[in-house]
């Protein structure tokens, strides 16, 4: 693996919105603002869902050195596993400053974000912990409860080194505050044999989706799947793309930067745009509120629906399903002719240090061999960490070995080729601000069952917008090499 | 006449008496301390896990607070904002008024129709009583998920019934903004009927059965025994049930939340959903803060109205 300096130049937004719906609380009580906390969480709480902190790593044994407490939402046994094999134990092998690293689980994205709330807040908490990526920073860094970075990213060269696009976004109010581990892309993600035995082509433009989804349709198959029953948040990947293959990135970041607004024509013609979709069923036959994340992906295997509109994240998960057709993936279409190309990109995962860790120095330590590219790179090119962390730095198809997933090679060195060209877009989890995402994708069945116009929902996310962008909170976007 | 007899002492004033009264007292009085003292650690529990934090979440209701960070009063901004600008409150609001009256009627009337169905059999009852509690014992995550199942588009109960020319039993369970609310109700009163007609069989296990005789005697038919003699003598159950089944739908989280997360647009929202919503994903806690002040003040009024039917002894 070799990782040259300056050779990054620009990286997308990311972020695994899936990853983010699941929740974890936990409760810590403690003197001062953790009896703030207490009281409004044990009447609040209750509804939070459950949080439980279990112990992971082993022990180094090294006597009287520190444990680091890591803050993690990714709950499976086998993710836990694998981010053990090829980060912690490598970390403690060579770190003997530490002793243990012990995993405080969070059950999910929403269980992370209040969990972590919730016990800085009593300035308790893990000392390195996950975020759900950088537009979650704000309010911890406006609290004083996330350490500030900036020693560490001149020390590392990460400015450079990292994609700019993903490390940018840590960039609050003049410091960093946190740092990218991993980053993904919007991708359309097809049934080959489905398209070769129907004649289909791959769509193009707008009027291309329009023409094939009929001609799917005419088949009996849905057109896109989607599932979005246990992930309300989820609504917005086709929020995301419909924004990007709309307005295009030079327009779309006019809009997140506050100079365009909201309520823009070319916004709401996005928008009507996918209500269109909606209202012909092409978005899993209107059925997307009562199909779940791994059943639209089962749905898929089992040759249901033509295509899938998801991020790279989903290649942890389709080998499970999709085994009896070959499958694609590859750009989607923009809907606007007069745009660029782009991916839309985002980061999904972010990692930073509680301000009240008791081993600062240790913190940093195992913050710096999470983000630096050689310590999990081995565990991202065998395939092992896709969703969980992902380098964001450039790969040379010679660094994946023999017998990784083709396609995935291909996508990775896809969204790589236009990361160099600037030619990204970007997904709301990462560049939006996170009131305005959040009603965002809380209120898009609203409009696409017709319960809720246009004009209202995006009239009512300027106003949130605007009273974001006051307090300072909206998130860096970076600058995109495109002309439209 | 005209001769004033004055009324006896109601207690002899004899030193024996005035000895044992105020031994009586004080006997009274170390009970009521001992058995405070009993309470006490529970009362110190209650109060500081359910008392504190209650208070705490009312007066947070008049601030601005991201969960994180300094807290700014804002007075009643938070209530002005929840009662004129915020449509999804309202339509949660609706949400639990529904959700109350079904289930102060359905299950209940399940649950009752039941429980006098198998009050009359001897051999068996058990057993009854087990299959109708066993989906009380089921975690709601585990029914939210099979309900779910059965009410799926492509693998549940629809496509049998489309398949079988009935789609007007197919009504897109969950994502008809008509239909949710009703569809997780249903799954909800699934789990939770055999609970009231347990209630319901111990209730019925204790009326007097000579009391059934001496209506049949009076001639009164079943349903005369079953409106004079069964019902008042349920009433303290009725009454329990309906201040549990009111106090639970105001606050009902699980199932909209496994099921739909409130969705979608909103038609299944409750007052717990939107105030997590606000609390988690718009880390807005004051906000949420107030949305659970007002859920509670609306509670306080059910609880006020059984204290006065307690009041007023008609509970037994």
């Amino acid at each position: 693996m070799h990782v040259e300096d300056n050779q990054l130049v620009v990286a997308g937004p990311g972020g695994n919105p899936w990853r983010k719906m699941v929740t974890r609380r936990q409760l810590l009580s403690s003197a001062g603002k953790g009896a703030l906390a207490l009281g409004a969480g044990a009447s609040l709480l209750p509804v939070l869902g459950s949080s439980n902190a279990s112990a992971g790593t082993r022990s180094a044994g090294a006597t009287g050195a520190a444990t680091l407490r890591f803050g993690i939402e990714y709950t499976d046994t086998p993710d836990q596993n694998t981010v053990k094999q090829y980060i912690l134990n490598p970390f403690l092998a060579s770190h003997k400053d530490t002793a243990a690293i012990d995993y405080v689980v969070y059950n999910g994205a929403s269980a992370l974000d209040a969990g972590l709330k919730l016990a800085l807040s009593a300035h308790a908490g893990p000392d390195v912990a996950d975020e759900n990526g950088p537009s979650y920073m704000p309010p911890f860094a406006n609290a004083g409860t996330a350490m500030q970075l900036d020693d560490l990213y001149a020390a590392n060269g990460w400015g450079t080194k990292l994609f700019k696009f993903a490390t940018e976004p840590c960039l609050y109010k003049g410091h960093y505050y946190c740092t990218p581990s991993e980053y993904e892309g919007l991708h359309l993600w097809y049934n080959v044999d489905m398209f070769k035995k129907y004649g289909w082509q791959l769509p193009k433009s707008f009027d291309d989706i329009l023409t094939l989804g009929k001609a799917v349709q005419e088949t009996g198959h849905w057109v896109f799947m989607a599932g979005f029953s246990d992930c309300t948040a989820c609504w917005e990947w086709w929020n995301s793309y419909a924004f990007n293959a709309q307005l295009g990135a030079k327009k779309l970041r006019q809009v997140l930067t506050g100079a365009v607004p909201w309520t823009d024509p070319a916004v709401v013609e996005a928008m009507t745009k996918l209500k269109q979709l909606w209202d012909l069923a092409f978005i899993a036959n209107k059925e997307a509120s009562a199909i779940s994340y791994d059943e639209h992906w089962a749905l898929f295997g089992a040759g249901k629906a033509a295509m899938v509109m998801e991020g790279t994240w989903g290649f942890s998960t389709i080998h499970e399903y999709v085994k009896d057709f070959t499958f694609g993936v590859t750009t989607l279409p923009m809907w606007n002719p007069a745009v660029e190309q782009v991916v839309p990109l985002g980061i999904g995962e972010v990692e930073f240090i509680n301000s009240a860790t008791k081993y600062p120095a240790q913190a940093k330590e195992f913050l710096t061999y999470l983000t630096d590219p050689p310590s999990h790179l081995a565990g991202y090119i065998t395939g092992k960490m896709i969703s969980i962390y992902a380098p964001c730095v450039y790969l040379t198809e010679s660094q994946f070995p023999p017998g990784t997933d083709p396609i995935f090679v291909k996508t990775i060195l896809e969204i790589q080729g236009l990361i160099k060209e600037g030619k990204f877009g970007y997904v709301s989890w990462a560049f939006w601000p996170f009131k305005t995402e959040a009603y965002m994708y809380d209120n898009l069945s609203s409009v696409l069952l017709g319960t809720l116009s246009i004009e209202s929902y995006l009239g009512q996310m300027q106003k949130i917008f605007d009273s974001e962008k006051a307090a300072g909170d909206l998130p860096t976007v970076p600058v995109p090499n495109v002309t439209a | 006449v005209g001769i004033v007899t004055p009324a006896p002492p109601r207690r002899a004033a004899s030193p024996l008496l005035v000895t044992r009264s105020s031994s009586r007292t004080r006997a009274q009085r170390r009970r009521r301390f001992r058995a405070w003292l009993f309470v006490l650690p529970a009362l110190i529990a209650s109060g500081g896990i359910v008392g504190i934090p209650s208070l705490f979440t009312v007066g947070l209701s008049f601030f601005s607070w991201s969960g994180l960070g300094a807290a700014h009063f804002i007075g009643f901004q938070n209530f002005v904002q929840l009662f004129t600008d915020d449509s999804v409150f309202v339509v949660a609001v609706e949400h639990v008024l529904i959700w109350t009256v079904w289930f102060l009627t359905i299950p209940v009337a399940l649950g009752l129709g039941s429980a006098l169905l198998v009050s009359r059999i001897s051999r068996g009852q058990i057993a009854y009583r087990t299959i109708f509690y066993l989906p009380v014992t089921i975690a709601s995550v585990v029914v939210s998920k099979i309900w779910q199942w059965l009410y799926d588009p492509v693998v549940g109960v629809d496509p049998v019934l489309q398949a079988h020319h009935l789609n007007f039993l197919a009504p897109n369970w969950l994502t008809s903004t008509h239909v949710v609310l009703v569809s997780i109700m249903i799954a909800n009163t699934w789990a939770w009927w055999g609970f009231l007609s347990v209630l319901f069989l111990v209730a019925l296990g204790q009326i007097d059965g000579t009391l059934y005789d001496s209506a049949k005697v009076d001639g009164a038919n079943a349903w005369r025994s079953f409106r004079f003699v069964t019902l008042p003598l349920l009433r303290p159950t009725l009454i329990f049930i309906g201040l549990l089944t009111t106090l639970w739908s105001f606050i009902t989280f699980d199932y909209p939340y496994l099921m739909t997360q409130g969705g979608p647009a909103h038609a299944s929202e409750t007052l717990s959903t939107w105030m997590y919503f606000n609390l988690i994903n718009m880390s807005q806690a004051g906000y949420a803060a107030s949305i659970a002040t007002t859920t509670t003040g609306f509670l306080l009024v059910v609880i006020a109205c059984y204290v006065y039917v307690r009041i007023r002894g008609w509970e037994v």
